[in-house]
């Protein structure tokens, strides 16, 4: 047996055969990629094995492929019961009696189309384009259809992230990036070559540190988690930062368990000891950086004995393993969520994005290679933009917020979304477009205003998979969405290229690709006339947009295919990245900029700062002696990928209510028994989760679940979407100084035991009959945090989120927002 | 159905305990939810050894095969592995016969062999053999306790019992459930109940009178 896990090469051909598509006894099985609703953002390869009736029984893993080498997770190995559940939605459907009261009837799919086409027609004449807002959720597959739809066929700029405040989910940290380099970077597990761990080119890395995701459970943004355990096996040594203790933490050498929301002060910690040691590569540094001075003279404030008391953290840890870092010939970072979801986050992503850098592990083997789209596909959120009249597009609600907004990405910011459907300002929202994304389970911070904001919007189109409590709560029309097995499609981001086979149907289910082109068709017949069907569509991106030698059907053949451009390493010695092929970076500067110069140019602090979370112990003292617990949340479980698979009863059985985690120390201070159902509450709500010890956390962190509603509930009472709801606690409006980010991830609550006496109002029932933990309508009153007062802050200071009392007010910058 | 004994190597150092054993499984063999082939165990997450150093953890996951565990013979027999072998996302489970299968176990520690479908013996049957072997031992046991006395000669019809010493002896024959025995070798006593030493003792100090009042007892 070889030290190394299975490897492609070794599957037994005799049984897995080469082609696409074959018999296996009574089975049809398809090789394809899986992506996703529901499931991850990894497209794993699979094997679908379908009846004689067509119907998907049984799924297992493709050994042939590089990537999972025939592995797979719960969520994908249970799949059938998910494709095949009752409770899909399986026709198109017009709603009847109130929003909310789930009464439906069935239509066509013409007839669903006649009457969005009319209502688009409709707010384009009396109200313009950009009044129609499109949003799906963390992106997966729908990650190019929902954007083109918006752009080229609404023709509206609003394409908006699930009420996802501050757009903070891998948008910070790739906002920064391209800012910085123009190129996103990914941790190198050898995964860009289908030699795998055996390419004599890629070298394994020493250390890898962990920052700010479970990649065992989350297999974040294109990554397996589980390549890092085949590394481990082979020598590798981590670093683990995460405010509780995980699997990998306890193998770590080192584990930092660092105050939620900390993150910059840490970077900064690991900046400053790989300076002052001189564990930096001078060779990167001096030919290919800009910068560097601004950096080190930033860095050098923040020693580890500064950083561990902002952090909760020891000193000597911090200092150990930033020296592991540095000394090590070849490491590695793993970043995660937890970045994007605090003030810290982008500030932080961009000097983790420098240390990589100026330590000499920017696109080396084993390092933190820059990856592109495999092929140079257009999968991506600004596709279609070309599409929309520049005069519209100006009118991207939070462009004029930032920098960062303006020249980081096309996504309307999700707050500014908000606050149009509260105020009409700068104009109202008459339609809202979601697919694959259920806010107020989910994205939505402060989800029962989000839930009063939306009512307002006359007409909503939800595409989806299941009813949801967002589909019950908001939409006029419901559409039925195929699942991965029954979509043609394609998947890259980042590489191989992959195809995706339709194999089964149900009902009348379309996918997110036809429904892209049926409907744009309808309002931009000469773009999406071009794509007589799904395939003409794929083979439009993977021909005219991208530089794929063949079309869908070559594809399909071969099943997947690595782009050779993504063998290189040090591309920007090779003249690989600039559009002049000159060396460099797609930068002003053509170097790695350190200290952005857009940022210089506009006035934002430009190098890794630190500033406190709007509610923490020491931006908000006197809200922390009654809220004494720092609250995080969000963190993953093996059983569902964020609010899906609460219907799926082997899912369920594993995992049956939210678990709020507390150190036994905090249950006994606060009279809390373990299995306990307990209020987590701040000033802006409360929920319901059960009490578990986790003796791994910090005494005064308490960690929360998300995406929580019970499919098994009535409908007619959204699923009881808001009794567990975490994030009737977060607020929207607390965006990092660069508009991006928003503190999910690092809020204050107190926790008590739920009684009969204090049981009611239930959340839900104090929602959707009685407004809400306020009254959100006044929108005078409503806190907006430090909307559009983002600017920057001084490198120790302070925001203002509109609290009141607290926190010093920062020096506004030169850049003025237009919005 | 294989020739050679085959069993699943299981490397719990890095098993992450993501359940994809589990559910490979009862998806393969149709178990409801509840019913499993495999199972994960857990030991931590707790300090290894809090004494010496307060920053160790440990945290182990250990997935154990069930007795309903059959090895997934059918995927076997048409050249695949084991489900839960394919399936393992941390690539820890493999599957071979013991002949593969020792090498990689002497390869690192902290991994485990299991033969879920080993044969599993008759044990009553697997005993025989060793018993067979005893009953000499057995029956020179029983010789240094035998309840066969001696051959008595005759003179056991003049013994002297005295009220005191018939009683004892009377409750000693009860005891041992004592008998005249009358064979070539002669007349002696037999009992089916083996006596202790002290008993024995007695039994044989006092043998011509207890051949009386068996004789007396007819």
């Amino acid at each position: 047996m070889p030290l190394t896990p299975f490897m492609p090469d070794q599957a037994n051909t005799e049984v897995y055969k080469k082609e696409w598509r074959y018999k296996e006894g009574a089975y049809t099985v398809t090789r394809t990629a899986h992506w996703s609703g529901p499931g991850c953002h990894n497209s794993c390869a699979l094997l679908l094995y379908t009846d004689e009736d067509g119907k998907l029984v049984k799924v297992e893993g493709d050994p042939q492929s590089p990537y999972n080498s025939g592995r797979l997770c719960m969520r994908c190995l249970n799949m059938p019961e998910a494709v095949n559940h009752p409770d899909r939605v399986k026709y198109p459907m017009r709603r009847v009696g109130e929003r909310g009261e789930n009464k439906w009837e069935r239509i066509s799919w013409d007839e669903a189309y006649d009457e969005i086409e009319a209502q688009v027609r409709s707010i384009w004449a009396d109200y313009g384009p950009e009044s129609i807002v499109a949003m799906e959720g963390t992106g997966r597959n729908a990650i190019w259809q929902v954007p083109y739809l918006c752009h080229a066929g609404f023709r509206s700029p609003n394409f908006a992230l699930g009420f996802l405040s501050g757009s903070a989910c891998y948008l910070p940290r790739s906002a920064a990036a391209a800012v910085q380099s123009g190129e996103q970077q990914i941790l190198d597990a050898s995964q860009l070559n289908p030699l795998r761990y055996g390419n004599p080119d890629w070298e394994l890395p020493e250390v890898i540190v962990v920052w700010g995701n479970e990649p065992l459970k989350s297999n974040p943004d294109g990554f397996l988690g589980h390549w890092i355990v085949d590394m481990m096996k082979l020598g590798t040594k981590l670093i683990v930062i995460d405010p509780s203790l995980t699997w990998l933490g306890a193998k770590a050498d080192y584990w930092l368990r660092l105050r939620p929301g900390t993150d910059g002060a840490m970077t900064l910690a690991f900046l400053n000891v790989v300076i002052e040691e001189d564990l930096v590569d001078h060779d990167f540094i001096d030919n290919w950086t800009y910068g560097f001075e601004t950096l080190a003279e930033r860095a050098k404030q923040w020693p580890p004995e500064r950083v561990a008391e902002i952090c909760w953290c020891d000193a000597e840890d911090i200092r150990g393993a930033a020296r592991l870092y540095g000394s090590a010939k070849r490491a590695g970072v793993q970043w995660g969520l937890a970045l994007d979801q605090q003030p810290d986050g982008v500030t932080a992503a961009q000097g983790i994005a420098s240390l990589t850098a100026i330590t000499g592990n920017l696109d080396v083997p084993g390092g933190n290679v820059i990856m592109r789209n495999g092929f140079n596909m257009s999968i991506h959120y600004s596709i279609g933009t070309e599409y929309v009249d520049p005069d519209v597009f100006a009118k991207r609600l939070g462009a004029g917020l930032s920098v960062l907004y303006q020249y980081g990405s096309v996504v309307a910011q999700e707050d500014s979304v908000l606050r149009a459907m509260e105020m009409g300002e700068p104009y109202p929202i008459r339609m809202l477009w979601l697919e694959s994304t259920n806010p107020i389970a989910n994205m939505a911070a402060e989800a029962p205003r989000v839930y009063q904001a939306v009512q307002k919007v006359p007409f909503i189109v939800d595409v989806e998979l299941f009813m949801t409590p967002t589909a019950v709560a908001f939409a006029d029309l419901v559409l039925p969405a195929a699942m991965s097995c029954e979509r043609n499609s394609i998947r890259v981001w980042w590489t191989p290229l992959r195809s995706i086979v339709q194999s089964s149907q149900y009902y009348e289910a379309r996918s997110d690709e036809r429904i892209c082109i049926e409907l744009g068709a309808r309002l931009n017949p000469e773009v999406f006339g071009r794509f007589k069907d799904d395939i003409d569509y794929l083979n439009w991106n993977l021909k005219g947009d991208g530089n794929y030698d063949g079309d869908w059907l070559d594809l399909r053949e071969k099943v997947f295919e690595f782009d050779p451009f993504l063998y290189n390493y040090r591309k920007y010695e090779k003249g690989m990245l600039r559009e002049d092929g000159q060396v460099g970076f797609n930068t002003m500067s053509g170097k790695f900029e350190l200290s952005p110069m857009l940022f210089e140019a506009t006035g934002y602090e430009s190098v890794t700062y630190h500033v406190e979370p709007s509610r923490s112990p020491y931006s908000t003292p006197e809200l922390y002696k009654e809220y004494p617990l720092v609250l995080t949340s969000g963190q993953r479980s093996w059983e569902w990928f964020h609010s899906e698979h609460r219907q799926l009863k082997v899912h369920r059985a594993q995992h049956q209510y939210p678990f709020v985690e507390l150190h036994s120390e905090a249950m006994k201070k606060y009279g809390i028994t373990p299995g306990q159902w307990v209020w987590i509450e701040n000033d802006l709500g409360r929920c319901k989760q059960i009490a578990k010890v986790n003796d791994t956390l910090d005494p005064r962190v308490i960690r929360a679940e998300h995406g929580w509603w019970f499919p098994e509930e009535d409908p007619q009472e959204l699923f009881r979407v808001f009794d567990s709801n975490i994030n009737n606690l977060t607020p929207m409006f607390h965006n990092s100084p660069t508009g991006y980010g928003a503190p999910y991830k690092c809020q204050l609550a107190k926790v008590y035991p739920v009684t009969p006496e204090n049981l009611e109002p239930l959340p839900t029932d104090l929602v959707i009959k009685q407004g809400g933990f306020r009254d959100y309508s006044d929108w005078t009153k409503n806190n907006y945090g430090n909307y559009g007062n983002y600017g920057t802050a001084p490198a120790d200071g302070l925001i203002d989120y509109g609290m009141g009392e607290q926190g010093k007010v920062p020096t506004m910058p030169e850049y003025t927002p237009q919005a | 159905m294989t020739d050679k004994k085959q069993g699943l190597l299981i490397d719990y150092e890095f098993c992450t305990g993501c359940h994809s054993c589990e559910v490979a499984c009862r998806e393969e063999h149709g178990f409801g939810i509840g019913t499993y082939g495999i199972k994960i165990m857990e030991d931590g997450p707790r300090l290894l050894d809090p004494e010496n150093d307060s920053k160790k953890y440990t945290w182990r996951y250990l997935a154990v095969p069930t007795e309903l565990c059959d090895l997934c013979a059918e995927r076997v027999s048409m050249g695949k592995r084991p489900t839960c072998v394919h399936h393992c996302q941390a690539a820890v489970l493999s599957f071979g016969t013991i002949e593969e299968l020792m090498p990689e176990i002497m390869r690192k520690p902290q991994q485990a062999l299991f033969f879920p479908t080993g044969e599993s013996e008759d044990g009553w049957a697997s005993l025989q053999p060793l018993r067979e072997a005893n009953r000499e031992i057995a029956d020179a046991m029983k010789q240094d306790y035998s309840t066969a006395g001696e051959s008595v000669d005759t003179d056991w019809e003049n013994a002297v019992v005295d009220d005191k010493l018939r009683e004892d002896l009377e409750a000693l024959i009860e005891t041992y459930g004592l008998v005249i025995k009358e064979d070539e070798s002669g007349v002696t006593w037999t009992g089916d109940r083996y006596p202790d030493k002290q008993g024995l003792a007695h039994i044989k100090t006092n043998t011509a009178a207890i051949m009386k009042l068996l004789k007396e007892r007819g």
